[in-house]
């Protein structure tokens, strides 16, 4: 299974679920946007290899690795 | 009684806030949500006849953090007559989740869509007419900061209607979360009890609990969830954000034009947070900031100075401190007090207590100006995210994240402002060891007592200032490692999910404003506390009970100052500073780290400004330390005894106006006095292992009782920060798709 944490530098790839048994950290994903469907870019990883930079509904938006790895993407 | 009451809501940086002064002007009130932890600002706007509630900026009504849990409760009563949503028109999108998880509170309701001028220079137009059709709510746009719009804005609010269609987001499952409300019980509105069953649905943990023993209710949200997965085939927690940004995208489909991505951010981006250049080119700007300061304050002689007749050039600090203190002020205090025919103790209270204490803080002043006048062009840049970014891996190692790091910097100049900018940090965890923590950084008035014991004790010795901040350093790492291993501090697991946002040139009177505030806090202080002090502990070291009677005293040992420090000194007799005047001087360090070193000078029989030079103060410490423990004076015992006094003085709880500060961000008694009681503790622990062990490591100290609780603390630290963490709360796991 594929998730955001694995996703190339510069590659597009599309959000399939949010998954985890912290479900108000799965919300709060939601609620920033990272919905199913959405188109997400990896832009590129912080110097010391984590979090990373996405851009997302034209924003860009920075992530650790431990919560990108609950987006599941295609 | 205002006649009507307006909520004002909108994501964090929206232009809240200000929209909120320039409604209420100065009348404006803070008070603590009762049993809560953050503020709610409640004002007046007398031209308009409302009561303004200004509610603490969110993205969403998730349970996520305190200020979201605030808003909704607030939201659920309902006492208020209209919803005003201030929107970030540079961010439509992801400010429109928001306004539409509003719509469905059915009450009177205005959009208004700020900043609409920085939207025109990033080439996007948003039509305003299309908006309001496609929500059922009045829309405007307004620019808060420049106060425009606002005419429209006040008749837009007192004719606000509800929306026309609260359930635009929840059209589709309309029926089913009717028939669920219908279950709810308690004293809600309809539109409440519509919110709590989605938030049932969306497995919220206080509504859960809340209904934990429903049966009916529960079995019914049980059954509505399969119901979600077989009609929409998404889960029913990811069913409603789902839904909303698929409204929200045909919604920016038909307002708003294509945005212009911006290629400037993109290629600075390329370089700043490149992965080879990206540390290198941190550290020569946060080199630059601090020379920067240093370098217009204390090296570059500008201002023109005439004495004797004779023209010389003056750096910035020396001509406050030279000029305007020990010049214009204390001439002008001694030459009123004289013509007044004042008493001799009088003139002596206001020219050298006052004036020199007063002046002592104040002469800080344009260095941490400059300071915080680089931090916050590169804070407005959008630099500082780009840090909080590139460092927040080395801060997850000790319980904090990359967004730390600014409070961290601006508490270099003074506390109080780097406390405050804790308020960004939503993390509570994070947020709470960062109070803790910050203040163990140096702030410029730490810097006199650094300054005392490296000029006095150790002769100057190149290596006392960076073993210092490698100190402080470590003892914000121990902290954060001994502290996020407490389940306490395991409130939950943070989403690091921070904006970039695009660069922007700094706004000169932007800046200008926020180097203000923070320098007012520091003002502020000097003005009050630092002057109570330094008339308190003036009247204090001058009266007392000599010769059977009260009065003025010779001999400053019998005052009462002397009294009241000796029953306070035995505390720190195992820490090898147990004498009154030491005392004292920690004491009057907590109302003002600043007054440590005048307070010293004072007890020790010197002039306040050390009169004397380096060298009297010097011999005056090395005398006095040694003779407090009854030894003979070695450079070694004493500069142990000087440590661990720097120790005690710099990494315990800072002075009050930074408690303060820390009580009002923390939010809680019980928080704050553990914070309290923390880096007290610390900060003992800290000099009594250097006193103690060092001396007796050194020879220079006797093997003894207090030799084994040295060596008992230093265990149980080296045992909090090396244990295994115990079980998170939760485990994060990513269970296979069911496709």
């Amino acid at each position: 299974m594929n998730t955001l944490a694995s996703v190339e530098q510069g590659q597009t790839v599309e959000v399939k679920n949010i998954v985890g048994d912290d479900k108000a950290l799965v919300r709060r994903l939601l609620d920033l946007g990272i919905t199913p469907k959405t188109k997400v870019t990896k832009v590129r990883t912080a110097p010391f290899g984590d979090p990373i930079e996405l851009s997302v509904r034209g924003y860009s938006l920075t992530m650790r690795l431990a919560d990108a790895l609950l987006v599941e993407v295609i | 009684m205002a006649r009507i009451t307006v909520a004002l809501m909108g994501n964090q940086n929206c232009g809240k806030t200000t929209l909120f002064n320039a409604l209420t002007k100065s009348r404006q009130y803070v008070g603590n949500w009762p049993g809560v932890t953050v503020d709610k600002v409640v004002g007046k706007s007398q031209e308009y006849d409302w009561k303004v509630v200004d509610l603490p900026g969110l993205y969403s009504l998730s349970a996520y953090s305190p200020e979201e849990i605030v808003t909704r409760d607030y939201l659920v009563k309902g006492e208020y007559d209209v919803i005003l949503n201030v929107i970030d028109g540079s961010h439509l999108e992801r400010s429109l989740s928001l306004t539409l998880e509003l719509l469905t509170f059915n009450k009177p309701m205005v959009v208004a869509i700020n900043m609409m001028d920085v939207v025109k220079k990033k080439g996007i137009s948003i039509s305003i007419e299309k908006l309001k059709q496609s929500l059922g709510v009045e829309v405007i746009d307004i620019s808060a900061a420049s106060k425009q719009g606002f005419d429209t804005l006040q008749k837009a609010v007192d004719e606000a209607k509800a929306p026309q269609d609260p359930f635009l987001a929840l059209s589709e499952c309309k029926a089913k979360l009717l028939d669920l409300a219908s279950l709810i019980e308690g004293d809600y509105s309809d539109p409440a009890k519509v919110f709590i069953a989605q938030a049932l649905l969306q497995e919220d943990e206080i509504y859960k609990a809340q209904y934990a023993d429903k049966k009916e209710l529960t079995s019914k949200v049980e059954e509505l969830k399969s119901e979600f997965k077989n009609q929409f085939k998404v889960e029913a927690l990811s069913y409603f954000a789902t839904f909303r940004y698929q409204l929200i995208d045909d919604l920016i489909q038909k307002v708003q034009s294509q945005k212009r991505s911006s290629y400037i951010t993109q290629a600075i981006d390329k370089v700043v947070l490149n992965r080879v250049l990206a540390l290198p080119i941190f550290l020569m700007v946060v080199s630059l900031v601090y020379f920067g300061a240093m370098y217009f304050t204390s090296y570059l002689e500008l201002i023109p100075f005439i004495e004797d007749g004779e023209t010389s050039y003056l750096t910035i600090t020396d001509y406050v401190n030279d000029a305007i203190f020990g010049g214009f002020i204390s001439d002008g205090a001694s030459l009123l007090t004289e013509s007044l025919n004042a008493p001799l103790w009088l003139q002596s209270l206001v020219v050298d207590g006052v004036v020199g204490g007063v002046g002592a803080v104040i002469g800080f002043l344009p260095q941490i100006a400059f300071l915080f006048f680089f931090l916050s062009i590169l804070e407005q840049s959008g630099y500082m995210t780009r840090v909080a970014f590139m460092l927040d891996k080395i801060f997850r190692q000790f319980g904090l994240s990359g967004r730390n790091f600014i409070p961290l910097v601006i508490s270099t100049g003074c506390g109080v402002p780097g406390l405050m900018a804790h308020s960004t940090i939503d993390n509570i965890n994070e947020k709470r060891i960062g109070l803790i923590t910050t203040t163990f950084i140096p702030c410029s008035a730490k810097l006199p007592i650094m300054t005392m014991i490296f000029v006095s004790v150790f002769s100057g010795s190149w290596w006392i200032a960076p073993l210092v901040y490698l100190m402080s350093i470590l003892s914000i790492v121990c902290t954060g490692v001994i502290l996020k291993k407490f389940q306490a501090f395991k409130e939950e697991v943070s989403p690091f999910v921070m904006e970039l946002p695009d660069y922007h040139l700094p706004n000169l009177i932007n800046t200008l404003k926020t180097v203000y505030q923070r320098c007012r806090a520091f003002v502020v202080k000097a003005g009050t506390i630092i002057f109570g002090v330094v008339v308190a502990v003036w009247f204090l070291s001058s009266f007392g009970f000599e010769n059977n009677s009260f009065g003025m005293i010779e001999n400053v040992d019998n005052s009462l100052l002397a009294a009241i420090g000796s029953v306070i000194a035995i505390l720190f007799i195992p820490v090898g500073f147990g004498s009154w005047q030491a005392a004292v001087a920690v004491f009057n360090g907590l109302l003002a780290k600043e007054n440590v070193v005048g307070t010293l000078a004072v007890v020790l029989g010197l002039d306040g400004e050390f009169e004397g030079g380096e060298e009297a103060l010097s011999e005056a410490l090395v005398k006095y330390f040694s003779s407090i423990n009854e030894v003979t004076p070695s450079q070694t015992l004493v500069g142990l005894i000087a440590l661990s006094f720097l120790s005690f003085n710099l990494w315990s709880t800072p002075c009050i106006a930074a408690l303060g500060a820390m009580k009002r961000q923390l939010g809680s008694t019980k928080w704050w006095l553990f914070a309290i009681a923390y880096m007290t503790l610390w900060s003992y622990s800290l000099a009594l292992i250097i006193f103690r062990l060092g001396g007796f490591i050194a020879g220079v100290l006797p093997f003894d009782l207090y030799t084994v609780v040295a060596i008992v603390v230093l265990a149980t630290i080296l045992l909090l920060l090396f244990r295994k963490e115990s079980k998170q709360k939760i485990s994060i796991n990513i269970p296979t798709k069911i496709v």
